[in-house]
This record gives structure tokens, sequence and C-alpha cells, in this order.
């Protein structure tokens, strides 16, 4: 398991370096850079400017020069854990991850455990009571909340709320909370408020979910060990959970490891409709302008996480699921 | 143990005032009555500095006693904030007269006096849109009347300018301080003149507000108060580009810090740790990130601005400024506001949403004018009142037939070329339905925004709406059609004209419309949405045959500081780019016009207007260059200019409900809104 674990991390090496590369080349690949980006907007803003203000722009963010001393200066940096400085907001990148990351762990964090909490006891009472009534009900509420965009959904309860309660529901906390330190009623303000985004994200992926566990239930079900287990004497319950639920849970186990990268990069269009300082608005605000280390250490964060992600689950699969051996791996 | 004695002094004398106002006020003994309103001469301002300082005293009792008593709060009679006051009272600050100018500016109010305190919150949609909503506290040297044709000092006591043109001299008001108390002097310009401007390694070339002629000028310290500017020619636009929003960035350096980031002035070991320590690879990079001036990235920068930023956000955070340099007419120091506060959205909806939800005091910054039915619907439940501030800029939807296009279809490049072709594209436009569908029947005529051509209506002919004469002019070019009266190439193909358009929805509807208008001549028109990060490339690059965005219309003088779309005189001259760069480069990159051609001679008006004083001679000029434009028929026009929509809330007094002519992004007086208790 260890020999396991060292190999895979040392292969490891070798993506992240391709991923840095292609990151870093896709971000060059549209046409103009971030002063391209800049002057566009001062110019939508009605101002303008001069070509001196431009060179000494230029020459401060080393964008005159070619782009491989760009990419090993960004690289080199971001081994030492210097990602860098953002050039539209003059600050450290690392600092501006680091503000949002909070938040945007926390609303990946409640939403997964909500699509939890929802989806696995509904998924297994479908499969106990297949085509019954209900299964067909959740079976149609799962679809829907699978066909309904999430961002439309907030849009709607952003103008429902709106239009019924006169509440706007976008931020964190009302407009009298901002700039105040975290006092108690701040904080129930902030749970008063959280559930929007955690069901609304939360919404799509419990559908999903429902339908994998029934899926995945309905397979174990018939098979001859439940059939020894009910006749052991177990009641129903202790029979389903016991056994085949564990069996049909290894793929929730495996996608574990994607809440990893889920945390940093959130979900960013619901994020942009409920206006909520998470990250994902943020790396898609530096693609745009085209503020380039901001975009790519974000970026191979994202990678970085997705990798330990990865082997978190495989990890994880190892002690959940009793069938899987290292030692076939490795014979094989 | 020093700060706690001095804390508790300060509540006694606090204590002790108003026990004694207290006492007075027992006796029937009223205040000094406020100052006569005046009109904004000098006199007038020496009168009202002097009554600032002889109220001083009673200003510090009655603040002292409003802080203590939230009845007190709503009067007008306090000359400083009670912030202030309180921080004066505690030992903090010293007194109002020592923080004023000797000769402070005297603002005359939009409505009444206001009253001190409270939060003006906005809405930005990131680090960006704060930088450019710090301009609604720009300071510039002088300030152009709502004609924008008469300026008058403003940062500056005065400025004299030489009868050649060529020198400028500029006096800072004496006793003029820092938002930390270090007084502002030329030793500032001269840091900035020779630290930065005239430093090869911070300014690879001059700044372009130095130059004329081709030669920077030369900034001479006469005194602590008085410097010059001289240039090697008359400079007829110097004042102008100083008044213009972007033009500020003389007086934005304070020697007294940035002095220390700055390897001609600084230690060196003392620097070269700062830029370890910041993390930077020289000087000239940690010094550039530090001056953001006009930016809400260093609240470590002292400014002459009404706010200081204090946070960076978000939510960003400017306190008022103690030293503000600005009165009423009563004398009080401004601003009235303690607190300016952008909050963070993420998206330019959320704004809309907070703004119709009356959490927002004052807003203008993306609020579109096509929610204008919602924000009117909602006005009682929100609290607020819906400013349509009528503006001198942008002109409506402009597509700008790219004279200088570097495509390889020659017939295209021939049509674009042909003034009956630009004609005919202008005389099928429905420019009334336009209105209604696009602007809501807001805008105004294109033909408003020339006042300078009034009485020559033939220019503005091929404004009309005449589909039948649109035809005419390409059946004489000669375009061929087929059966169903599409307009064909010489290939015998439908003509399909390549449209890019600047990315927003009004401009991406409004160029639809256009497109369905010449489809009725026989024209296919194929539509490019261009987001705004790629819009600079391609204008960069003179492929496009066509664009749609906006005409500026700044008003007055202040047209030549925005001249683009007049003359080919930018980059950014979207008619005609490679004059444009030819001319901004200095004629190393980019094209010649044709010797004689309109656009040559366009570009040598311009010329002659910068080296002209005499700003009645400027304004002929500006007639015969913006002449040429409409004779020339350059661009395709639709409209005119529309309203700048401001939400704003029912306590939040004297704002303006026009624009002012050159401040077009900002809005002039910011120092005198208030919030009504």
């Amino acid at each position: 398991m260890a020999r396991y674990i060292v190999q895979r991390l040392l292969y490891a090496i070798p993506t992240l370096i391709m991923i840095s590369l292609v990151s870093f080349a896709i971000i060059e690949l549209p046409p103009g850079d971030y002063l391209s980006s800049y002057i566009a907007k001062l110019e939508q803003q009605g101002s303008r400017v001069s070509q001196s203000e431009l060179e000494a722009l230029q020459q401060r963010y080393g964008l005159n020069q070619p782009v491989y001393v760009r990419y090993w200066k960004w690289i080199s940096n971001f081994v030492r854990g210097d990602m860098g400085m953002s050039f539209e907001w003059n600050r450290p990148v690392k600092d501006l991850v680091m503000e949002r990351i909070g938040l945007t762990a926390l609303i990946s964090l409640l939403s997964t455990l909500f699509i939890w909490a929802v989806a696995l006891p509904i998924g297994i009472y479908s499969a106990t009571h297949q085509y019954s009534l209900s299964d067909y009900l959740f079976t149609f509420i799962g679809f829907l909340g699978v066909g309904i965009p999430d961002f439309l959904l907030a849009l709607v309860i952003l103008w429902w709320a709106w239009s019924t309660f006169g509440v706007n529901l976008g931020g964190l906390y009302g407009p009298e909370f901002i700039g105040e330190p975290w006092t108690w009623p701040k904080v129930m303000e902030v749970v008063k408020r959280i559930w929007v985004p955690m069901v609304i994200i939360g919404t799509a992926g419990t559908a999903g979910m429902i339908r994998t566990m029934r899926a995945n239930l309905l397979d174990e079900l018939p098979q001859p060990y439940v059939e020894s287990a009910r006749a052991s004497g177990l009641s129903e319950t202790e029979t389903v959970l016991k056994y085949p639920v564990r069996i049909a849970l290894s793929p929730f186990v495996s996608t574990v490891g994607w809440m990893l990268p889920g945390l940093i990069s959130g979900t960013t269009i619901v994020a942009i409709v409920l206006s909520l300082p998470t990250t994902g608005p943020l790396l898609l605000k530096a693609l745009l302008s085209q503020d380039m280390y901001l975009a790519a250490s974000f970026i191979m964060l994202l990678s970085i996480l997705t990798v330990i992600g990865t082997l978190v689950s495989d990890i994880l699969l190892v002690l959940v699921d009793p069938r899987i051996r290292f030692d076939d791996v490795q014979a094989g | 143990m020093h700060k706690k004695q001095t804390f508790w002094r300060g509540v006694a004398y606090a204590f002790l005032l108003a026990t004694l106002v207290a006492m007075l006020s027992a006796c029937g003994a009223t205040a000094p009555p406020p100052a006569e309103p005046s009109a904004n001469d000098a006199p007038a301002a020496d009168e009202a500095a002097d009554t600032a300082s002889a109220d001083t005293e009673s200003a510090d009792t009655e603040s002292a006693e409003s802080s203590s008593d939230d009845a007190m709060a709503s009067d007008t009679s306090a000359q400083e904030s009670p912030m202030l006051a309180e921080m004066v009272a505690a030992g903090e600050l010293p007194p109002l007269d020592e923080r004023l100018p000797v000769n402070p500016v005297v603002v005359e109010v939009i409505e009444e006096l206001g009253t001190y305190g409270g939060t003006w919150d906005m809405a930005v949609t990131g680090q960006a849109d704060a930088n450019g909503a710090t301009s609604y506290s720009h300071e510039p040297w002088v300030i152009y009347d709502d004609t924008c044709s008469e300026w008058k000092p403003n940062l500056a006591e005065a400025v004299e300018i030489s009868d050649d043109g060529k020198t400028f001299t500029f006096t800072i008001r004496e006793g003029h301080k820092w938002s930390d108390g270090e007084p502002f002097t030329t030793e500032d310009i001269m840091f900035w003149y020779e630290g930065i401007a005239m430093n090869p390694e911070v300014s690879p070339s001059p700044p372009n507000i130095l130059m004329a002629g081709g030669e920077p000028a030369v900034i001479e310290a006469i005194d602590d108060y008085t410097f010059s500017v001289t240039f090697a020619e008359p400079n007829g636009l110097f004042l102008p580009d100083l008044a213009f929003v972007f033009g500020d960035n003389i007086q934005t350096y304070p020697a007294h810090y940035l002095k220390q980031f700055h390897a001609d002035y600084a230690d060196a070991d003392a620097l070269a740790a700062l830029v370890e320590e910041g993390g930077f690879e020289d000087w000239v990079q940690l010094i550039s990130a530090k001056l953001d001036a006009n930016v809400a990235t260093n609240p470590d920068m002292p400014t002459l601005r009404a706010w200081k930023l204090t946070d960076i956000g978000p939510p960003w955070i400017f306190e008022r400024n103690p030293y503000y340099y600005k009165v009423d007419t009563a004398g009080r120091q401004l601003p009235y506001i303690d607190q300016w506060r952008l909050q963070a959205v993420e998206d330019g909806q959320m704004v809309t949403l907070k703004a119709i939800a009356g959490e927002l005091s004052y807003q203008a910054r993306s609020v579109s004018f096509t929610d204008l039915p919602l924000y009117m619907q909602n006005q009682d439940q929100g609290d607020y009142r819906v400013i349509k501030a009528p503006t001198e800029h942008p002109l409506g939807l402009t597509i700008f037939p790219n004279q200088n296009y570097a495509g390889d279809d020659e017939f295209m490049k021939g049509l674009l070329e042909d003034i009956r072709f630009r004609k005919a594209l202008n005389l099928a436009i429905d420019r009334d339905e336009l209105n209604e569908l696009i602007y809501l029947g807001e805008n105004g005529d294109v033909a408003d925004a020339f006042p300078l051509l009034a009485d020559e209506p033939e220019l503005f002919a091929h404004l009309t709406y005449d589909p039948d004469a649109a035809k005419a002019l390409l059946d004489e070019i000669g375009l061929e059609t087929d059966s169903n009266g599409m307009r064909l190439n010489p290939d015998g193909d439908p003509i399909v004209l390549s449209l890019d358009v600047f990315s927003g929805q009004s401009y991406m509807d409004g160029s639809q419309l256009v497109a369905s208008y010449w489809e009725e001549i026989g024209l296919q028109t194929s539509l490019e949405e261009i987001s705004y990060d790629l819009w600079w490339p391609r204008i960069d690059s003179f492929e496009y045959p066509m664009t749609a965005y906006v005409k500026d219309s700044i008003g007055g003088l202040a047209r030549y500081v925005y001249l683009r779309s007049y003359a080919p005189v930018s980059s950014s001259s979207y008619w005609g780019p490679a004059w444009g760069t030819w001319y901004q480069s200095g004629g190393t990159e980019g094209t010649e016009p044709p010797a004689d051609s309109p656009a040559r001679k366009a570009q040598e008006l311009f010329d002659e207007a910068k080296v002209t004083v005499d700003s009645a001679r400027q304004l002929e000029i500006l007639a015969e260059i913006e002449r040429l434009d409409l004779e020339n028929v350059w661009e395709v026009l639709t409209v005119g200019t529309g309203s700048n929509i401001k939400i704003v809330k029912n306590n939040f007094r004297n704002v303006p409900d026009v624009n002012y002519c050159v401040l077009y992004d900002s809005d002039a007086w910011a120092e005198q809104y208030f919030i009504a208790q």
C-alpha cells in the first residue's frame, strides 16, 4: 500500500509539469494580454491610456518578455510557494485565494452533505420499493432537479424572495452586517442565508446521486448473498444496510476525492448569480481579464487538488470495498 | 499610558465644553449666523475662510455636544464632522483652522447645506470597478464650467498663462495638506517631475501630458507654492487635458511618502529590504505598485481627495480626509459624508437587485438604462428616487466602416471607401424606431451633439430615413440585384457585410435592428459580438471591415481631449485606425493618410488647435474638424445622447440632475452630497 502511494505520488510530478505547461499555454492562446483587456475596460468607462503609460505598464508586468521567460519566472516561484501577484488586484495571488477559500469550502461541504443526506435515503428507498408510486414520484423530482439549470433556479429563488418578502437573498449577509465583526447575530444571519446556495447547488447533484444509488442497489439486491443474509435471520433493514448498500456506495467513495478541487473551484455561475464571494467568480474574472498569474496559479492549484483527490478516492475505495486488492494490480 | 492620559483629558474637555454650551444656550445666546452664501470668487473665499477659523472654537463645542446628543445631529451649524471634532478634542488632530489651507475652495451646494456623517454605500463588481469608481473624488488642477468652455482653478489657487501660451504658472494653496497632515508643496511636484515623469526607469517615455512639439515640458519650482510648466511650443490643450478625469496625475505623488521607495532618494539598504520584503524584482516594480494613485489598492498612500482609502476590499472603505481643502458656503469643512464604502458583488445584475432593494445610497455605475422600468416600479418600496441625468457623451450605437481595412476582400474595401455606400448605409436607418426599440425613446438627435454646426442642417441630411434614396445610391455604385432584391458582388453572390459588435446587450440588439434595415436595401449583415478582452487586439490588427460601438461626444473644448472619433488621431479612431496609429506614433507605425485627403486635413487641424491658445479660435477649428467628419460620412450614426441613470436614496441629497461635461464618468461635487438624518 505504502509503495503504491509513493508510486502514485511520483507519477503525479510529470503530470503536474504537463498541466502547468498546458494551462500556461492556454492562458497565452487568446490574442492580446492583460493590457489589452485593461485598455478595453477603460474605453468602456470612457477613459483612455497614453502610449507612455502603456509602456510603463508593460515593463512593470513584464509583458514584453518572451513567453518562456514568463513561464519560468512563474513556475519557479510557484514551486517555492509564491504564486505571484495579480495584475488587477495588485495583491499576492495567495492572499486573494485564501480570502475566499473558507467560504468556498464551507459551501462545497454543506452542499455535499446535503446531497448525501437527501440522496442516500431516497436512493435506498426507491430501490427497495421499485416501481411503487413513491419511487416514481422521487424519480420525477429527481429528473426535474437534473433538468433545471442551477443558475436558473438561483435566479428564480432570488426573484421570488424579493417579490414575496422584499428580501434580497444575494450575498452572505444583509447590508447591515458589512464590515461588522463576527458576532452571534451575524453568524445567525449567515446560517439563515447559506441554505440557498446549499440547496441550489445540491439539487442537481442530488438527482444524479439518487439515480446512481438506486441503480447500484437494484444490481445488488437480487444477489445470493443478500438472500443468505435474510435466511440467517437478519431483519430486512439490517440486511439491506449492512451488505448491498455498502457495495452500492463505491461510486460515492470514488467521487469523494473530487470534492477537493470542488472546494476551490466552487460553482461559478451560481456564485455569480447569488453574489457569493467564493473562488469561482475570481477565477472567471481572472481568465476574462487575462490576469495571467492569478489564472495560471489558480488552475495549477486546481490540478494539484484533483491529482491528490483522485489518490484519496483510490485509497478510500480499498478501505471500503474488500474486493479491491493492490497485490492483484501489481501482479497484473 | 500617555495615550490614555490624552484620551481622558479629551473626554474632560469635551464634557467641559458641552456644559459651557448648555449654559450659554440657557442664557439665550445664539450661535453666530452662517456666512452669506457667496459666489465662487476669491474675496468671498477669504471671507468664508475667516469665518471658518473664527468659528472653530464654537464649532468644537457644538460638535462635542452633538456627538453626545442625537437630537443635535441634524443641525447644520457644526463646522466640521463630529467624528473629527472628537479627535480634535482628544488632541489627536489639530483644530480645523490649522487643517484648512489659508484660502480654501468654497463650494456652492446644490440643494442645501448638509449635515455631517453617514456612510455612502455603493456596489462594485470587483477591483477593476472599484478602481474606476475612485474617479468620484477626483481633484483636477482646474475645473471647467458646465458648458465645458471656461475653466476656473480648483486644486490650484491660480493658474497664469503666458502670452505666448508656452508657460503655465500654478499656485498651490498655502497651508494645503495631504491627508496625513504633511504640507502639499512644490517639492511634491518636483519629485513627480524629476523622480517619476522624467526618470527613464520608471517612465520609459515622458507622460503625454508633458509633451508638446515633440519635447517634454520643463517644470521649475519658483518657491514652495509656485511652479511653472514651460513647453517648447504653445500648448492650447494643456488645461483641458489637466481637467480631464484621467489627466490628474501631476498632483497624486506625495514626495514625503514615496521617496522611501525611490532609488534616487532612499537609503540603498533600506530600499533593498523593502523590495525583498514585498517580493518585487527591483525598486521600479516596488514604486510602481505603490503609485497606483487613483486606484483603490494602497491604503498607505496619502491623498488630496475628499475620502482616503483605509481598507482594501472587499468592501473597499474610504474615510473622510481630515485635511480636505474645500468648505461649503457657510465655511464648514467638506465632505459631509464620513465614509464611502464600496460593497463587492460578483455581477452587475446583483447591483440592480441591491439598488431596487434600497440597499445602496447612490449608484450610477453598472446601472443599465434597459432596467429603467424595473427601477421606476420599485421606487417606493426601495425608498429611492431615479435621476435621469442627461449626458453629453456618448452618442448612441455608431457603426464605423473601416477606411484602413487590412483584409483581403478588395471589393469590400472599395465599397467601404465609397462615400455613396456609407451614405446609403446611413439613409437606410429608421432612427425613430431604433430609438424607441433600443433606447426606450430616451435618446436625443445626433445633431444636438454638434452645437457648433447648428446652423448647417445640410451636414445632417444623410441622417434621415429614406430607403429609396439609399437604393438609388447603391444602383449608382452599380451593385446588381438578384430576384429577391439582394445586392450582388462581382462574383454574383449576395453581399454580406461583416460587423464586429462591442460586447453588450444594447450594442448587440441595436446592431441586429440595423442589420434588418440594411436587409431592406438589399444588404445582408453577419454580426459577431466581440468580448471586451478581444476587442483591442482586433482593432489593433485593422482587419475588421466594420465595427459597432459608440461615438464620443464630450462637449466644448473637452472634445479635443477625446477627438479620436472625429479625426484619425488615435489607434482607437475606429474608422481610420491605421491613420490614427500613424498620427499617434509620430509616423513610426500605421499608415500616413494621402496628402490633401480629408483625414490628413483633420489631423493638421488638430495640430493647429494644439498650438492655439485662443479658445474662441480653438472652437472654430473644432467646428471645421466636425464638418469634415460629417461631410465625409465617416460613421453610420443612429441616435444622440441619452441619460445616465442614478439610483439615489431619498435621504441622500445634493445630487445634481445633470452630468457635467468633462466629468462624464464621475460626479462633480461628490464632497457636498449628504445623508439627511
